[in-house]
């Protein structure tokens, strides 16, 4: 008996969690499962951060460089751009080579060439492929949308030339755009317009959103959908340094990126456990959500007892916006502006970013956010909190006291606790004006199809910035883009669309900035949403990491991210 | 099969119909109007639900589950992979569990009306009345976190370097499911201490030994048999917070994230799945029930 016991006593206890600590390994999480690993399908930050380990495109951005800066990626050096800004030459390396994989002559990589990116986008634009990224070349690129409505009746292939797109010689790639789109460098930096190789979309047919090849640093080792995703080190990967602009030291180096050999992405979707695995080393990286901070900060810093661990925070002001929506179809708020207003009002967002947000993030005056060129810190939005002004519009909007308002309904997209406090919160702020508010819990694709289809009243919703520019977030306004396209607020201006279409054809600078503001007072004086805040998220990690600085739009920093062994081992002798 | 009549139509009604619409999840926010009708062509999502009906059932007629619409990988590959983790996870919470509730359930039948009895009782009542939530969280927080003695979460594929991932859950798991199995085998043990068949071993000199683990547990196999089977599927698509909070990848969080972005295809497979292992668990425990008490052969 007693053997029995002591047997499984040392099979207990060698089942502790500290494994062997391996210097070289970065152990990080996501909090949601990826779908698949395909650039074309890139739409949110989950897969496209693993993407962007795999792939590669023409340009990122600079590690540490604020506000965001790009610099060449695959290609040699910025576009030369026509006079007119619709057509961008671009040189691409030469010797950049893809991951070695069966798909190719012997197994082996071949080298990039401007074919290549051709293919990309077409596969981007092929009606077949459904791809969620198609949007970011959608209507941009001279002949691409045609070789789309060919290509859905059957009438082209990959074989048939796009006039916008021309491959002058193996190494250049000349790109024609419909019109001027100043901010089309950012799009060839995101996700969605990574190279791919042909020979690997042939081989792999359907399957290849499992079977990543790219150029970029990580080869995909293993892939436990739902649990865990491994990049191990691309050792065919070109030889690029670890740039002093990109070493928060600020210290030149000769180091080779990237700069650890295997990345280890637990998917963690509790916060539990995603929390108790970085406190015990599992991870060397955490996540916290605002409303999570009062645990870890006490007097606005970090607790001594995660002091005394090593562990570092980081705040990373996300370049996004909240907003409580409303669609401008609803035949009771779409056409009374003083309706509208009285329930700006009536919405105190100072309490709600202290509430909810545990004060980690800054009001938003409109819905550009900060980190953006044309983002005004000094701009304030004239409807602030102001019950007796909200009472007063509540008379002007024929409904005193909101006698003879019907009751309004509020859909929420999940039934976590969160999200259910908060529409709580926003029903007893409504209230005190008299505007009742029925509370309806969707999932997500309910939800999703109540907005897309437009039978919805109120929402709340959240959009992050795909590229760093205001246009990005101001054409959620505008009113071609209305359900099922991004303006889900159903908003339709005509002087606010001749603007953007204006604004459009405008290269960065002064004049497009001054219409944007333009638009942004549009935006406040109409009211199609409250804006509420740009959300701080709280990053803690811990000493050994170095080199963190998770950025929104930057999805490829696992590269960059290095591990102090002997901080490291110091934690697992004290643990 | 009207019962698999009856599925196939509650399936199809509750996520064809009701549900989501998996063309605006696979669209992407950015979507334009002409983008999500041509998804709709392709999953033919735009064909009348009649149509949608028909090919559904001719899948599963086939046993062709087709493919998941957020990955175009196989269903049948996706169940089989998730499968075994699956099993991983509930096989020995499934065994565990029985050993413990029968040996503790024949255990407090001997000490009826003792302390024993009444200290087991109350026991397995408090152990009832938490969820399995209150378990994972502080399971995990004490046994893993503050005593190093698992990790936190994880899995591995390797079939021989998983199972250290899987103790605490299979523990967890255990103990959620011993309290109402104890209670319950307990008072079916009890029905049967007094019967004329236990009196007559016990005048036969029988050891009590032999009684309570020969004849009282094998006169009680159908009631129990019946409990472990129509624990079975439960198990395999119900532990979705096991798998959750210890990232495992098994059936029960496949079918949650098929849920959350309208993989129809993926959805009902599962569901039709899970609704086959309910209608053979039943047949299972119709066999035993004959293969235990023969009298329910001759009728």
């Amino acid at each position: 008996m007693y053997r029995v016991v002591a047997v499984a006593l040392v099979f207990i206890l060698s089942c502790t969690a500290r494994e062997k600590i391996n210097n070289t390994t970065v152990y990080t999480f996501l909090d949601a499962n990826i779908p698949h690993l395909d650039p074309m399908h890139s739409a949110n930050r989950y897969s496209s951060t693993v993407n962007a380990s795999i792939f590669e495109g023409l340009y990122h951005y600079q590690y540490l460089q604020r506000p965001l800066k790009l610099e060449p990626l695959l290609a040699e050096g910025m576009p030369v751009v026509s006079k007119d800004g619709r057509v961008y030459t671009i040189k691409i390396k030469k010797n950049v080579f893809f991951q070695n994989d069966p798909a190719f002559s012997r197994g082996q990589g071949r080298e990039v060439r401007a074919e290549d990116f051709i293919f990309s986008w077409k596969r981007l634009a092929d009606p077949k492929n459904n791809a969620q990224a198609w949007w970011v070349l959608d209507g941009l690129i001279e002949g691409l949308n045609q070789w789309r409505e060919e290509k859905r009746k059957g009438a082209s292939n990959y074989e048939s030339l796009i006039s916008g797109l021309k491959a002058i010689d193996e190494h250049t790639l000349q790109i024609q755009l419909t019109r001027s789109a100043p901010h089309f460098v950012h799009l060839l930096a995101m996700p969605a317009t990574m190279v791919v190789a042909h020979e690997v979309v042939n081989k792999y047919g359907d399957q290849i959103v499992n079977h990543p090849v790219g150029t970029g640093p990580y080869q995909l080792q293993k892939w436990i959908p739902n649990s865990e995703v491994q990049l191990n080190k691309n050792k065919k990967y070109r030889q690029r340094y670890f740039s002093p602009i990109d070493n928060i030291k600020g210290q030149a180096t000769q180091e080779l990126l990237p700069l650890n050999d295997k990345i280890v992405v637990r998917i963690i979707t509790e916060r539990q456990p995603l929390w108790l695995s970085f406190l015990n080393g599992e991870l060397d990286n955490g996540l916290t959500a605002p409303e999570d901070a009062e645990k870890i900060f006490s007097n606005g810093l970090l607790k001594e007892e995660y002091q005394k661990k090593g562990i570092q925070i980081y705040e990373q002001k996300k370049m996004d916006i909240t907003f409580v929506a409303m669609n401008m179809e609803h035949p009771v708020l779409g056409k009374n502006i003083f309706l509208r207003k009285a329930l700006a009002h009536a919405l105190d967002r100072k309490l709600i970013l202290e509430k909810f947000y545990a004060q980690r993030g800054v009001l938003a005056q409109g819905p550009i956010p900060p980190g953006l060129v044309t983002y005004d810190p000094q701009y304030q939005n004239p409807l602030n909190y102001d019950l007796k002004m909200a009472k007063e519009f509540m008379v002007k909007a024929g409904y005193p006291q909101g006698k003879g308002l019907p009751v309004l309904d509020y859909d929420i997209s999940n039934s976590s606790t969160w999200s259910r406090q908060y529409a709580e919160f926003i029903k007893d702020q409504w209230a005190q004006i008299g505007v009742s508010i029925r509370l309806k819990v969707n999932t997500w694709p309910q939800f999703d199809k109540k907005v897309k289809e437009k039978k919805i009243t109120f929402f709340e919703m959240a959009y992050v910035a795909d590229y760093p520019d205001a246009e990005n977030f101001l054409q959620l306004f505008y009113g071609k883009n209305i359900s099922p396209g991004p303006n889900s607020f159903n908003f339709r201006k005509q002087k606010y669309d001749q603007l953007y279409e204006k604004a459009l054809q405008l290269p960065l600078g002064f004049e497009r900035n001054e219409l944007f503001k333009e638009m942004v007072n549009i935006i406040n004086q109409e009211v199609p949403c409250f804006f509420i805040v740009h959300r701080t998220l709280v990053h803690p990690y811990h000493g050994w990491l170095e080199n963190y600085l998770e950025y929104p739009m930057i999805y490829d920093y696992y590269q960059y991210l290095k591990i102090n062994s002997e901080r490291k081992q110091e934690f697992f002798k004290k643990l | 099969m009207p019962t698999l009549f009856g599925i196939t139509v509650l399936t199809f009604v509750l996520f064809s119909v009701v549900g989501g619409d998996a063309s605006y999840q696979l669209a992407g926010q950015n979507a334009t109007a002409e983008q999500i009708e041509s998804i709709r062509q392709e999953l033919g999502t735009d064909q009348s639900y009649t149509s949608q009906y028909i090919v559904f059932v001719r899948q599963i007629m086939t046993l062709d589950l087709g493919h998941s619409w957020q990955n175009q990988e196989k269903i049948s590959e996706i169940i089989i992979r998730s499968l075994g983790a699956s099993l991983c996870l509930t096989l020995p919470i499934l065994f565990l569990s029985q050993i413990v509730s029968i040996f503790f359930a024949l255990g407090i039948t001997y000490f009826t009306k003792t302390i024993w009895d009444k200290i087991t009782t109350t026991v397995c009542t408090v152990m009832m009345s938490f969820s399995i939530l209150i378990y994972v969280i502080v399971y995990q927080y004490v046994f893993a976190y503050l005593f190093h003695w698992f990790p936190i979460n994880g899995w591995n594929e390797g079939l021989w370097t998983r199972w250290h991932y899987l103790i605490l859950p299979w523990i967890i798991g255990t103990i959620v499911l011993i309290g109402p199995n104890i209670l319950l085998y307990r008072n079916v043990f009890k029905n049967e201490v007094f019967l004329d068949y236990v009196r007559t071993a016990r005048a036969k000199g029988v050891s009590e030994f032999f009684i309570y683990f020969k004849h009282i547990l094998k006169n009680s196999a159908l009631p129990i048999s019946t409990v472990i089977f129509s624990q079975v599927p439960n198990l395999i698509f119900g532990s979705v917070v096991l798998e959750h909070f210890f990232s495992l990848p098994g059936l029960g969080r496949v079918l949650v994230d098929g849920m959350q972005t309208a993989d129809l295809p993926l959805i009902r497979a599962l569901t039709v799945l899970s609704a086959i292992l309910y209608l053979a668990t039943n047949i299972v425990v119709d066999l035993c029930y004959a293969y235990f008490d023969p009298r329910v052969r001759l009728k």
